[in-house]
């Protein structure tokens, strides 16, 4: 029956895959053009997202080769939790905040309820289903995550497998993790929510090292101080680009949390917010973005990371579960809070 | 001498309340608006202060947890142990450096400031590479020396945690009590010695209770930045899951779940750090509340007696050296190791062939950093300046009016050292947010008030204590020769409390070169703060960036201290 469940599962994000893609290409030329002629009028777009500003600094430039008269200010906000905080402080105080927000469906939908963000159902952007999951928000890029290993204290064959062979006591001491415990709460998707938490427990019980970002932690694989780690694709990237002896494969099934943008309701751009979020859905910003940050949108098909998924059983809830994933953060961060110390 | 109006004694009477007055209002200003988004913050459902519903759910949530009392056992055991070795060790070499003819003061005064310079999560880093148990150099070469099984040093413990923080804490203690042990009146120690009295004696009934202003002040000052600081134990402790308060409320403003910051729980954790300050600030009030006993700068000259070290010169070097070497050396020496690779290693001669320029070259290069460095330079200098004026100014108001004003200013400047960085941001976002004829939200003078705001606790416990021995006496003569308020601050108040105030300005403009919280909080895209970039380097992957902005961080840091020794070796040690 799960093997079943698992076979559908593939075949149907695989299904929204290829209609994601079929439409994203075409995703309505003439509104974006049109979006266009009114940004180029406006203000800067004010866009808010968490990676470093030069890696933006490439992506903008690529938006300025096909909109050279769409101006648009980047500010960092490192983590979502300070996007949505931020978002809300400035809003309650002077009416206004950035035109553009990028995040996790969490810090987007604790928006959303507040009633900060637009909705895009009426902007007839026509956007295929997959890429309007809300209708506040669309999907531009994601992290999936990946075990990564140290080739000189692990080798290939003894790099686990399979999440059973992560959690064998062989590993315990040696094992590195994010400080949260969202792999876990995207697994509960797939698995149901007993087995993940009794996963996570087994996984506690190897004493972790917990890491306070997954660049850390990637870096704490590189260096040897933790053998093998659950981290993100993205983030290992710095190391394997140095040269680093680390190695990663995906799991099945695989976690990811997909990042999504949505348009301030006091954007006072919001023309040009909305034509930046299209293009960050179209092959051309995917690609773009991809390629100066590392992270893909599964659901465009000009992506590494759409190609990476390919075949691969994913575990995300959906963006209408966004409020059972917040409770089951919560409960499974807590659960990782009370592993021991490791020495 | 001439008879006064009644008319000309009231606007004398005026002229002298108008620096408490103005004192009170700008420290109400700062303090108490930060203070009051905190304590409504902890009354709101999700800690937005403009949100809408009250509740006391957040005190039940948070003081009903055992957890959290766990945790403020495990805080107390880092800030008790922290603020005893800083204390321990920052005495010694405060009394080694102004009391005794120690060779080398000058250089010695510069190099025992410098660790200050480190960020300390750089510091924290260096001694994972040299102390963890899996790969740190020194336990590694114990062990395969002398064929342990086990490392024999564990950094991430609660002993690694206190370790680096007292090694990152004696600077502050050394500048808060050099100033009191240069002040010290060596006639009563002459007087003692005369009348037969043993060294221990005069230890116990001079020494100690003429520094008591000044240790206490540092004792305070440490113990509350161990319930604050969240570098050191977050890097150290958050491994093997070790919080402390601080790391906690770090860990609630970034990775809490559901998608918003839990400033409800923050304020309200913050609260009890407001409690703990109520209680240390009446026990520094009882236990200095004679002021008179600590005065040890009169009108007379004196010269600081010095005692002769002999044949201990070379051990008491020595020691110095060695807490060199632990604090600086050592560190900086893991953190250049880092600069040069391309990713985060160990040290071996396998690795550096791997050594490159790159890192540092992307500082000099890379316009964002150098943008920050200018920011971080024009915050730390106006910061540090308006603290140390600042400072002494209170203290004068505190320690010349020791009645109700002079309290309540003391405390409303001790006050924002209970208020976490994080918080003091989310604070002037608001502030500022609703004062568009004050347009500062999201540049660098936001950040610079909100520096202000964090570091007057410093600074007036340092010159606090200072202050204390200095006699009124002077200042009288000085009225007595008919000079202003203004002239007797600026010919015998300021040049007295000089060496307090540069102290005061090197430490404050070392630690804006430093602070986080705050910073990563009230960014808004131009206003980015060195630490910022460091940091951000650090959360994206790139640590040897990282390590090079940490290594131009302390040169830069390095240099301002010399100008600073250059500038205060001008000055004659006790103005006359």
């Amino acid at each position: 029956m799960k093997l079943l469940h698992g076979i559908f599962r593939q075949l149907g994000l695989a299904g929204i895959l290829a209609a994601a893609c079929s439409t994203a290409a075409a995703q309505s030329a003439e509104t974006m053009q049109a979006l266009a002629a009114k940004a180029a009028q406006g203000e800067p777009v004010v866009w808010y997202e968490s990676s470093p500003e030069n890696q933006i600094g490439e992506v903008l430039k690529a938006f300025n080769q096909r909109y050279p008269d769409v101006r648009v200010k980047y500010v960092r906000m490192v983590g979502g939790n300070e996007l949505a905080s931020r978002a809300i402080q400035e809003v309650q105080a002077r009416g206004h905040t950035a035109d553009l927000l990028t995040g996790g469906p969490d810090h987007l939908w604790q928006l959303n309820e507040r009633g900060l963000v637009r909705d895009l159902s009426q902007d007839q952007l026509g956007l295929p289903p997959a890429l309007l999951p809300v209708n506040y928000a669309v999907p531009t890029t994601a992290s999936v995550y990946v075990l990564l290993w140290n080739t000189r204290k692990v080798t290939d064959e003894q790099a686990p497998k399979s999440w059973d062979a992560v959690i064998n006591e062989k590993w315990t001491g040696h094992v590195g993790s994010w400080v949260r415990a969202a792999a876990f709460a995207q697994l509960a998707s797939v698995w149901g929510e007993d087995k993940a938490r009794t996963s996570l427990e087994n996984f506690v019980k190897l004493k972790p090292y917990l890491f306070k970002s997954t660049f850390p932690l990637a870096q704490g694989v590189a260096s040897g101080e933790v053998d093998v780690a659950i981290g993100f694709y993205h983030s290992a990237q710095p190391v394997l680009d140095a040269g680093a002896p680390v190695k990663f494969r995906m799991l099945d099934p695989t976690p990811m949390h997909t990042i999504s943008s949505s348009v301030s309701k006091s954007a006072r751009n919001p023309s040009g917010a909305t034509l930046l979020m299209l293009w960050l859905a179209t092959p051309e910003g995917a690609k773009a973005y991809e390629q100066a940050t590392s992270r893909g949108n599964p659901l465009v098909s000009s992506t590494k990371t759409y190609e990476m998924l390919q075949g691969v059983q994913t575990a995300e809830w959906p963006f209408a579960d966004v409020a059972k994933l917040a409770d089951l953060n919560e409960q499974y961060n807590a659960i990782l809070a009370k592993s021991r110390p490791a020495m | 001498m001439h008879a006064m109006k009644p008319s000309g004694a009231g606007r004398t009477h005026y002229a002298r309340s108008l620096p408490a007055l103005v004192v009170l209002l700008v420290l109400a200003y700062l303090v108490l608006v930060p203070l009051g988004i905190l304590v409504i913050s902890s009354l709101t459902p999700s800690g937005l202060p403009f949100d809408k519903g009250w509740t006391l759910g957040n005190y039940a949530l948070v003081y009903a947890d055992p957890e959290f009392w766990s945790m403020v056992w495990v805080t107390l055991r880092f800030a008790v142990g922290s603020m005893f070795w800083a204390l321990l060790l920052g005495v010694g070499l405060a009394w080694l450096v102004e009391r005794t003819d120690l060779p080398g003061k000058t250089p010695i005064r510069v190099l025992l400031t410098l660790p200050m310079a480190i960020p300390p999560f750089l510091l924290a880093i260096g001694w994972i590479l040299l102390l963890s148990p899996r790969i740190g150099v020194i336990n590694v070469f114990l062990r395969d020396t002398l064929g342990l099984e086990q490392a024999p040093f564990n950094i991430y413990s609660v002993a690694g945690m206190i370790f680096v923080q007292a090694l990152s804490l004696v600077p502050s203690t050394f500048l808060i009590l050099s100033p009191a042990f240069r002040n010290m009146d060596p006639s009563l120690e002459e007087a003692a010695m005369t009348a037969g009295a043993s060294r221990y004696r005069i230890f116990a009934r001079i020494f100690v209770p003429l520094l008591a202003p000044a240790v206490l002040a540092a004792a305070t000052f440490m113990l509350m930045v161990g319930f604050l600081v969240f570098d050191i134990p977050g890097t150290l402790g958050m491994p093997v899951n070790i919080f402390v308060l601080s790391s906690r409320i770090l860990y609630l403003a970034t990775d809490s779940a559901g998608g918003m910051s839990a400033y409800h729980i923050i304020s309200t954790i913050s609260v009890f750090f407001l409690v703990i300050l109520l209680i240390q600030a009446w026990g520094y009030q009882r236990l200095t509340r004679n002021a008179s006993r600590f005065v040890t700068v009169t009108g007379k000259n004196f010269r600081p007696r010095l005692s002769r070290l002999g044949r201990w010169k070379w051990a008491a070097l020595a020691f110095v050296g060695l807490y060199f070497l632990l604090a600086t050396v050592v560190p900086l020496a893991m953190l250049a190791w880092t600069s040069l690779m391309p990713w985060m290693m160990p040290p071996s001669l396998a690795a550096a062939s791997q050594a490159s320029w790159a890192n540092h070259l992307a500082f000099f290069t890379d316009p964002l950093t150098l943008t920050a460095l200018g920011n971080s330079l024009l915050i730390g200098v106006v910061a540090s300046t308006a603290v140390a004026a600042f400072s002494v100014l209170i203290s004068w108001i505190v320690v010349r009016k020791r009645g109700v004003s002079g309290k309540l200013v003391d405390f409303l400047a001790f006050l924002p050292i209970a208020i976490p960085g994080t918080m003091i941001g989310v604070a002037l976002i608001y502030v500022y947010l609703n004062m568009p004829l004050l347009n500062i939200y999201g540049s660098v003078w936001i950040i610079a008030i909100a520096y202000i705001t964090t570091y007057i606790p410093f600074g007036t416990r340092t010159t606090n204590a200072v202050l204390m021995q200095l006699h009124r006496e002077l200042e009288e003569a000085a009225r007595t020769s008919g000079a202003g308020w203004w002239r007797v601050m600026r010919r015998v108040v300021m040049p007295l409390a000089l060496p307090a105030a540069l102290a005061v300005w090197i430490w404050v403009i070392a630690h804006c070169m430093r602070e986080l919280s705050s910073a990563l909080l009230l960014q808004g895209g131009g206003n980015q703060t060195l630490p910022v970039v460091l940091w951000n380097f650090w959360v994206g992957g790139e640590p040897n960036k990282a390590a090079a902005v940490g290594i131009w961080l302390v040169a830069l840091v390095f240099v301002t201290m010399l100008v600073w020794q250059a500038a205060g070796s001008r000055k004659p040690r006790n103005a006359q």
